[in-house]
Protein backbone atom coordinates (compact mmCIF):
# COMPACT_ATOMS: atom_id res chain seq x y z
CA UNK A 1 0.00 0.00 0.00
CA UNK A 2 1.16 3.38 -0.96
CA UNK A 3 -0.81 6.33 0.49
CA UNK A 4 0.22 9.17 -1.41
CA UNK A 5 -2.08 12.26 0.11
CA UNK A 6 -0.29 14.06 2.56
CA UNK A 7 -3.44 14.53 4.88
CA UNK A 8 -4.73 11.01 4.48
CA UNK A 9 -1.12 9.73 5.70
CA UNK A 10 -1.14 11.83 8.65
CA UNK A 11 -4.43 10.64 9.64
CA UNK A 12 -4.07 6.93 9.58
CA UNK A 13 -0.99 7.45 11.14
CA UNK A 14 -2.95 8.97 14.20
CA UNK A 15 -5.24 6.53 14.06
CA UNK A 16 -2.71 3.53 14.14
CA UNK A 17 -0.53 4.91 16.95
CA UNK A 18 -4.32 5.54 18.57
CA UNK A 19 -4.74 1.84 17.91
CA UNK A 20 -8.12 2.27 16.55
CA UNK A 21 -7.59 0.68 12.82
CA UNK A 22 -8.46 -2.63 12.60
CA UNK A 23 -8.26 -5.96 9.91
CA UNK A 24 -6.70 -5.62 6.92
CA UNK A 25 -6.35 -2.07 7.12
CA UNK A 26 -4.32 -2.31 10.23
CA UNK A 27 -2.33 -5.06 8.66
CA UNK A 28 -1.82 -3.12 5.32
CA UNK A 29 -0.98 0.15 7.28
CA UNK A 30 1.51 -1.75 8.92
CA UNK A 31 3.29 -3.51 5.90
CA UNK A 32 3.56 -0.08 4.63
CA UNK A 33 5.65 1.59 7.56
CA UNK A 34 8.55 -1.04 7.39
CA UNK A 35 8.75 0.40 3.57
CA UNK A 36 8.12 4.18 4.17
CA UNK A 37 10.60 5.98 6.73
CA UNK A 38 8.45 9.07 6.34
CA UNK A 39 5.26 7.36 7.28
CA UNK A 40 6.76 5.37 10.45
CA UNK A 41 8.54 8.47 11.36
CA UNK A 42 4.67 10.13 11.36
CA UNK A 43 3.63 7.11 14.01
CA UNK A 44 6.54 7.65 16.25
CA UNK A 45 5.43 11.34 16.43
CA UNK A 46 2.16 10.34 17.24
CA UNK A 47 2.86 7.48 19.52
CA UNK A 48 5.69 10.22 21.47
CA UNK A 49 2.37 12.68 21.63
CA UNK A 50 -0.09 10.15 22.91
CA UNK A 51 2.33 8.50 25.34
CA UNK A 52 1.91 10.65 28.63
CA UNK A 53 -1.37 9.04 28.90
CA UNK A 54 -0.04 5.91 29.64
CA UNK A 55 1.11 7.78 33.16
CA UNK A 56 -2.70 8.05 34.54
CA UNK A 57 -2.71 4.08 34.33
CA UNK A 58 -2.92 2.48 37.67
CA UNK A 59 -0.25 0.59 39.09
CA UNK A 60 -1.24 -3.26 39.64
CA UNK A 61 1.92 -5.88 41.16
CA UNK A 62 2.03 -8.64 38.19
CA UNK A 63 2.34 -12.42 39.59
CA UNK A 64 5.83 -13.25 41.15
CA UNK A 65 6.07 -15.88 38.37
CA UNK A 66 6.08 -13.29 35.04
CA UNK A 67 9.24 -13.24 35.85
CA UNK A 68 10.47 -16.11 35.73
CA UNK A 69 8.52 -16.60 32.54
CA UNK A 70 10.55 -13.66 31.29
CA UNK A 71 13.77 -14.71 32.29
CA UNK A 72 13.12 -18.13 31.21
CA UNK A 73 12.09 -16.52 27.66
CA UNK A 74 15.51 -14.92 27.35
CA UNK A 75 17.71 -17.80 27.29
CA UNK A 76 15.07 -19.48 24.63
CA UNK A 77 16.65 -17.89 21.66
CA UNK A 78 14.51 -15.97 19.24
CA UNK A 79 11.50 -18.16 19.97
CA UNK A 80 9.05 -15.89 19.70
CA UNK A 81 9.65 -13.88 16.77
CA UNK A 82 10.76 -15.24 13.59
CA UNK A 83 12.05 -12.53 12.26
CA UNK A 84 14.95 -12.13 14.01
CA UNK A 85 15.89 -15.96 13.60
CA UNK A 86 19.13 -17.23 12.54
CA UNK A 87 21.92 -17.86 12.63
CA UNK A 88 23.17 -15.18 15.03
CA UNK A 89 20.12 -15.52 17.35
CA UNK A 90 22.35 -17.36 19.63
CA UNK A 91 23.92 -13.81 19.86
CA UNK A 92 20.46 -12.74 21.43
CA UNK A 93 20.60 -9.40 21.91
CA UNK A 94 22.93 -8.06 19.01
CA UNK A 95 21.27 -6.52 16.06
CA UNK A 96 22.29 -9.33 13.11
CA UNK A 97 24.98 -7.97 11.57
CA UNK A 98 25.32 -10.95 9.45
CA UNK A 99 27.57 -12.73 6.97
CA UNK A 100 27.71 -9.29 4.73
CA UNK A 101 28.97 -7.59 8.04
CA UNK A 102 31.64 -10.32 9.13
CA UNK A 103 32.74 -10.58 5.19
CA UNK A 104 33.06 -5.98 5.66
CA UNK A 105 34.45 -6.40 8.62
CA UNK A 106 37.43 -8.93 7.01
CA UNK A 107 38.11 -6.73 3.94
CA UNK A 108 37.69 -3.44 5.86
CA UNK A 109 40.58 -4.47 8.27
CA UNK A 110 42.96 -5.67 5.44
CA UNK A 111 42.11 -2.89 3.35
CA UNK A 112 42.52 0.01 5.69
CA UNK A 113 46.14 -1.86 6.44
CA UNK A 114 46.35 -0.81 10.07
CA UNK A 115 49.93 -0.90 11.50
CA UNK A 116 48.79 -3.17 13.84
CA UNK A 117 51.96 -4.88 16.44
CA UNK A 118 50.22 -7.80 16.48
CA UNK A 119 47.99 -10.25 13.86
CA UNK A 120 44.19 -9.30 15.06
CA UNK A 121 42.39 -12.39 16.43
CA UNK A 122 39.52 -10.64 16.39
CA UNK A 123 37.48 -7.86 13.98
CA UNK A 124 33.85 -5.85 15.36
CA UNK A 125 32.03 -3.83 12.95
CA UNK A 126 29.48 -1.28 14.74
CA UNK A 127 26.81 -0.02 13.20
CA UNK A 128 23.32 0.83 14.31
CA UNK A 129 20.10 0.74 12.44
CA UNK A 130 18.96 3.48 10.64
CA UNK A 131 22.04 5.17 10.72
CA UNK A 132 25.55 5.21 8.21
CA UNK A 133 27.82 5.60 11.29
CA UNK A 134 30.13 2.72 11.58
CA UNK A 135 33.06 1.38 13.31
CA UNK A 136 36.21 -0.96 12.71
CA UNK A 137 37.67 -2.42 15.69
CA UNK A 138 40.07 -5.16 15.82
CA UNK A 139 41.79 -7.00 18.76
CA UNK A 140 44.30 -8.93 19.56
CA UNK A 141 43.08 -11.07 22.47
CA UNK A 142 46.41 -12.51 23.46
CA UNK A 143 48.54 -9.14 23.69
CA UNK A 144 45.86 -6.78 24.01
CA UNK A 145 46.57 -4.93 20.88
CA UNK A 146 43.70 -2.65 20.03
CA UNK A 147 42.45 -0.68 17.27
CA UNK A 148 39.53 1.15 16.42
CA UNK A 149 38.85 3.43 13.74
CA UNK A 150 34.86 5.08 13.10
CA UNK A 151 34.52 5.40 9.12
CA UNK A 152 32.94 8.80 9.70
CA UNK A 153 33.11 11.35 12.41
CA UNK A 154 30.90 11.19 15.12
CA UNK A 155 28.35 14.47 16.11
CA UNK A 156 28.34 13.72 19.83
CA UNK A 157 27.75 16.36 22.63
CA UNK A 158 30.50 14.55 24.70
CA UNK A 159 32.91 11.90 25.49
CA UNK A 160 32.52 8.35 23.05
CA UNK A 161 33.71 4.95 25.52
CA UNK A 162 33.93 1.58 24.11
CA UNK A 163 32.86 -1.06 25.96
CA UNK A 164 33.20 -5.00 25.31
CA UNK A 165 30.62 -7.58 27.09
CA UNK A 166 32.40 -11.28 27.06
CA UNK A 167 29.60 -12.83 26.74
CA UNK A 168 25.96 -12.94 26.36
CA UNK A 169 23.92 -11.48 29.61
CA UNK A 170 27.71 -10.23 31.40
CA UNK A 171 27.83 -7.02 32.79
CA UNK A 172 29.94 -4.57 30.20
CA UNK A 173 33.32 -3.56 30.92
CA UNK A 174 35.61 -0.03 30.04
CA UNK A 175 38.06 -0.48 27.12
CA UNK A 176 38.13 2.97 27.62
CA UNK A 177 37.58 6.35 25.28
CA UNK A 178 38.01 6.23 21.56
CA UNK A 179 38.10 9.79 19.75
CA UNK A 180 35.02 10.95 17.35
CA UNK A 181 36.77 11.63 14.30
CA UNK A 182 40.49 9.55 14.53
CA UNK A 183 41.98 6.03 14.74
CA UNK A 184 42.86 5.21 18.14
CA UNK A 185 45.65 2.07 18.45
CA UNK A 186 46.29 0.79 22.35
CA UNK A 187 47.19 -1.70 24.76
CA UNK A 188 44.32 -3.37 26.32
CA UNK A 189 44.67 -5.26 30.34
CA UNK A 190 44.72 -8.45 29.65
CA UNK A 191 41.77 -8.75 32.71
CA UNK A 192 39.47 -6.80 31.02
CA UNK A 193 39.26 -9.08 27.76
CA UNK A 194 39.05 -12.02 30.30
CA UNK A 195 36.64 -14.88 29.24
CA UNK A 196 35.76 -13.28 26.13
CA UNK A 197 33.97 -15.88 24.42
CA UNK A 198 31.79 -16.64 20.96
CA UNK A 199 29.32 -14.62 22.49
CA UNK A 200 31.51 -11.40 22.78
CA UNK A 201 29.96 -8.45 21.62
CA UNK A 202 31.24 -4.40 21.57
CA UNK A 203 29.34 -1.36 21.66
CA UNK A 204 30.12 2.60 22.06
CA UNK A 205 27.89 4.81 24.15
CA UNK A 206 27.85 8.32 24.92
CA UNK A 207 29.32 9.13 27.80
CA UNK A 208 29.72 12.71 29.88
CA UNK A 209 32.90 14.38 29.90
CA UNK A 210 35.81 11.70 30.89
CA UNK A 211 33.71 8.71 30.68
CA UNK A 212 31.00 7.12 32.47
CA UNK A 213 31.41 7.65 36.22
CA UNK A 214 29.95 4.78 37.43
CA UNK A 215 32.48 2.32 35.74
CA UNK A 216 29.38 1.14 33.27
CA UNK A 217 27.64 2.55 30.57
CA UNK A 218 25.36 5.68 31.60
CA UNK A 219 24.52 7.18 28.29
CA UNK A 220 22.58 5.55 25.07
CA UNK A 221 24.27 3.13 22.74
CA UNK A 222 25.28 5.09 19.70
CA UNK A 223 26.51 1.63 17.69
CA UNK A 224 27.09 -2.30 18.73
CA UNK A 225 28.15 -5.24 16.94
CA UNK A 226 29.49 -8.81 17.76
CA UNK A 227 32.63 -10.10 18.59
CA UNK A 228 34.12 -11.91 15.73
CA UNK A 229 36.90 -14.34 16.27
CA UNK A 230 39.32 -14.71 12.75
CA UNK A 231 40.33 -17.98 11.72
CA UNK A 232 44.07 -18.56 12.41
CA UNK A 233 46.56 -19.31 9.75
CA UNK B 1 20.92 -5.43 45.96
CA UNK B 2 22.00 -2.23 48.15
CA UNK B 3 22.54 -0.14 44.90
CA UNK B 4 21.08 2.92 44.30
CA UNK B 5 18.13 3.44 42.54
CA UNK B 6 19.02 4.38 38.91
CA UNK B 7 17.17 5.99 36.47
CA UNK B 8 14.89 4.20 33.89
CA UNK B 9 17.02 5.54 30.77
CA UNK B 10 20.51 4.93 32.71
CA UNK B 11 18.67 0.60 33.17
CA UNK B 12 17.78 0.64 29.52
CA UNK B 13 21.48 1.81 28.13
CA UNK B 14 22.58 -0.78 30.10
CA UNK B 15 20.15 -3.74 28.91
CA UNK B 16 21.39 -2.43 25.57
CA UNK B 17 24.74 -3.95 26.70
CA UNK B 18 23.26 -7.29 27.56
CA UNK B 19 22.95 -6.35 31.19
CA UNK B 20 21.08 -8.78 32.93
CA UNK B 21 21.42 -7.73 36.47
CA UNK B 22 19.81 -4.10 34.74
CA UNK B 23 17.42 -5.79 32.96
CA UNK B 24 15.96 -7.38 36.28
CA UNK B 25 16.60 -3.81 37.85
CA UNK B 26 14.35 -2.32 34.88
CA UNK B 27 12.07 -4.90 35.33
CA UNK B 28 11.19 -4.34 39.37
CA UNK B 29 11.16 -0.39 38.58
CA UNK B 30 8.74 -0.53 35.69
CA UNK B 31 6.59 -4.16 35.87
CA UNK B 32 3.57 -2.64 38.16
CA UNK B 33 3.33 0.52 35.93
CA UNK B 34 3.24 -1.27 32.63
CA UNK B 35 1.06 -4.62 33.54
CA UNK B 36 -1.31 -1.95 35.18
CA UNK B 37 -1.62 -0.21 31.40
CA UNK B 38 -1.66 -3.98 29.90
CA UNK B 39 -4.26 -5.06 32.39
CA UNK B 40 -6.36 -1.82 31.64
CA UNK B 41 -5.85 -2.54 27.66
CA UNK B 42 -6.52 -5.88 27.07
CA UNK B 43 -8.79 -6.52 30.39
CA UNK B 44 -7.83 -9.90 30.70
CA UNK B 45 -5.12 -10.88 33.42
CA UNK B 46 -3.57 -13.90 30.81
CA UNK B 47 -3.59 -11.94 28.41
CA UNK B 48 -1.47 -9.07 30.14
CA UNK B 49 0.86 -11.58 31.42
CA UNK B 50 0.99 -12.45 27.60
CA UNK B 51 1.62 -8.89 26.71
CA UNK B 52 4.21 -8.05 28.94
CA UNK B 53 6.56 -11.36 28.37
CA UNK B 54 6.61 -10.48 24.80
CA UNK B 55 7.44 -6.61 25.74
CA UNK B 56 9.95 -7.60 28.49
CA UNK B 57 11.62 -9.89 25.79
CA UNK B 58 11.26 -6.68 22.67
CA UNK B 59 13.11 -4.39 25.55
CA UNK B 60 15.82 -7.13 26.41
CA UNK B 61 16.68 -7.46 22.08
CA UNK B 62 16.00 -3.88 21.11
CA UNK B 63 17.10 -1.50 24.03
CA UNK B 64 19.08 -0.01 21.95
CA UNK B 65 16.67 1.35 19.73
CA UNK B 66 15.88 3.75 22.42
CA UNK B 67 16.63 7.54 22.09
CA UNK B 68 16.41 9.19 25.01
CA UNK B 69 16.39 12.25 23.34
CA UNK B 70 13.13 11.79 21.79
CA UNK B 71 11.23 11.12 25.58
CA UNK B 72 11.41 9.19 28.55
CA UNK B 73 12.34 5.54 28.88
CA UNK B 74 9.20 4.80 30.58
CA UNK B 75 7.22 6.20 28.00
CA UNK B 76 9.07 4.52 25.26
CA UNK B 77 8.61 1.30 27.36
CA UNK B 78 4.63 2.09 27.76
CA UNK B 79 4.11 2.57 24.46
CA UNK B 80 5.87 -0.71 23.43
CA UNK B 81 3.38 -2.63 25.91
CA UNK B 82 0.53 -0.75 24.78
CA UNK B 83 0.84 -1.74 21.12
CA UNK B 84 1.70 -5.27 21.92
CA UNK B 85 -1.74 -5.32 23.76
CA UNK B 86 -3.36 -3.61 20.56
CA UNK B 87 -2.08 -6.51 18.13
CA UNK B 88 -3.67 -9.11 20.84
CA UNK B 89 -6.88 -7.30 20.97
CA UNK B 90 -7.06 -7.16 17.25
CA UNK B 91 -5.52 -10.96 16.58
CA UNK B 92 -7.99 -12.30 18.94
CA UNK B 93 -10.74 -9.54 19.68
CA UNK B 94 -13.04 -9.42 22.76
CA UNK B 95 -15.84 -11.10 22.94
CA UNK B 96 -18.81 -9.13 22.49
CA UNK B 97 -20.69 -8.78 25.86
CA UNK B 98 -17.89 -10.13 27.77
CA UNK B 99 -18.26 -8.66 30.94
CA UNK B 100 -14.82 -6.67 32.29
CA UNK B 101 -12.66 -8.33 34.68
CA UNK B 102 -9.46 -8.00 36.51
CA UNK B 103 -9.96 -4.26 35.08
CA UNK B 104 -8.64 -1.30 36.63
CA UNK B 105 -10.39 1.88 36.48
CA UNK B 106 -12.31 2.65 33.18
CA UNK B 107 -11.17 5.23 31.15
CA UNK B 108 -12.92 8.66 31.75
CA UNK B 109 -11.36 8.59 35.07
CA UNK B 110 -8.05 7.75 34.11
CA UNK B 111 -7.88 11.62 32.67
CA UNK B 112 -8.69 12.78 35.56
CA UNK B 113 -4.98 11.71 36.91
CA UNK B 114 -2.87 12.91 34.36
CA UNK B 115 -1.20 15.34 36.37
CA UNK B 116 1.73 13.67 37.00
CA UNK B 117 4.33 15.25 34.13
CA UNK B 118 4.74 18.34 32.39
CA UNK B 119 4.00 16.28 29.14
CA UNK B 120 1.12 14.36 30.58
CA UNK B 121 -0.32 18.08 31.77
CA UNK B 122 0.26 19.39 28.62
CA UNK B 123 -1.71 16.83 26.55
CA UNK B 124 -4.27 16.89 29.53
CA UNK B 125 -4.97 20.69 28.37
CA UNK B 126 -5.10 20.01 24.73
CA UNK B 127 -7.20 17.31 25.99
CA UNK B 128 -9.78 19.38 27.70
CA UNK B 129 -9.82 21.68 24.52
CA UNK B 130 -11.87 18.91 22.76
CA UNK B 131 -15.37 18.58 22.44
CA UNK B 132 -16.91 16.02 24.76
CA UNK B 133 -17.48 13.05 22.07
CA UNK B 134 -13.75 13.25 20.40
CA UNK B 135 -12.49 13.29 23.95
CA UNK B 136 -14.60 10.50 25.26
CA UNK B 137 -13.67 8.66 21.99
CA UNK B 138 -10.09 9.22 22.09
CA UNK B 139 -9.77 7.73 25.57
CA UNK B 140 -11.72 5.40 25.12
CA UNK B 141 -9.85 4.28 22.25
CA UNK B 142 -6.25 4.40 24.32
CA UNK B 143 -7.35 2.39 27.48
CA UNK B 144 -9.53 0.08 25.98
CA UNK B 145 -7.96 -0.98 23.29
CA UNK B 146 -10.90 -0.48 20.87
CA UNK B 147 -11.29 -0.15 17.83
CA UNK B 148 -13.31 2.00 15.33
CA UNK B 149 -16.13 -0.40 15.04
CA UNK B 150 -15.84 -1.44 18.96
CA UNK B 151 -15.76 2.25 19.41
CA UNK B 152 -19.09 2.37 17.46
CA UNK B 153 -20.59 -0.12 19.34
CA UNK B 154 -19.65 0.76 22.48
CA UNK B 155 -21.07 4.53 22.08
CA UNK B 156 -24.10 3.50 20.42
CA UNK B 157 -23.28 5.83 16.93
CA UNK B 158 -22.53 5.38 13.01
CA UNK B 159 -19.42 4.33 12.52
CA UNK B 160 -18.91 6.91 10.24
CA UNK B 161 -19.39 9.22 13.12
CA UNK B 162 -16.90 7.56 15.64
CA UNK B 163 -14.75 7.71 12.77
CA UNK B 164 -14.95 11.88 12.05
CA UNK B 165 -14.79 12.53 15.45
CA UNK B 166 -11.31 10.39 15.97
CA UNK B 167 -10.31 11.97 13.43
CA UNK B 168 -11.28 15.64 14.27
CA UNK B 169 -10.41 15.29 17.56
CA UNK B 170 -6.79 14.18 16.83
CA UNK B 171 -5.99 16.65 14.17
CA UNK B 172 -7.21 19.17 17.09
CA UNK B 173 -4.79 17.88 19.33
CA UNK B 174 -2.27 17.81 17.06
CA UNK B 175 -2.78 21.74 16.51
CA UNK B 176 -2.94 22.36 20.04
CA UNK B 177 0.20 20.35 21.03
CA UNK B 178 2.23 22.23 17.86
CA UNK B 179 0.93 25.52 19.34
CA UNK B 180 2.19 24.68 23.29
CA UNK B 181 5.61 23.67 21.88
CA UNK B 182 6.25 25.47 18.91
CA UNK B 183 6.31 22.48 17.32
CA UNK B 184 8.74 19.32 16.93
Amino acid sequence: MTIRDEDEREQLAAEYALGTLEGAEREAFARAIVADAGLAARVEFWSRLLAPLTEAAPAVDPPAALWNRIEAALTRPAAPTPATAGWWSSLVFWRPVGVVGALAALALALYLGLALPAAPTHVAVLNAEGSRQAVVVTLNAASGALTVRPLAPFAAPGDLELWIVPEAGAPPRSLGLIAADAAVARKVAAERLRGVGAGAALAVSLEPKGGSPTGLPTGPVLCSGPLLALAQP
Amino acid sequence: MAEPELAVETLIARTALGDRGAFQTLYRATAPRLFGLALLVVRRRDWAEDVMQEAFLAFWRRASDFRPERGSGLGWMATIVRNRAIDRLRREPRVAGEPDREAPDPAPDALSRLVQSDEARRLAGCLGELDEQPRRAIALAFYEGLSHSELAARVGAPLGTVKSWIRRGLMRLKACFEQTEGGR
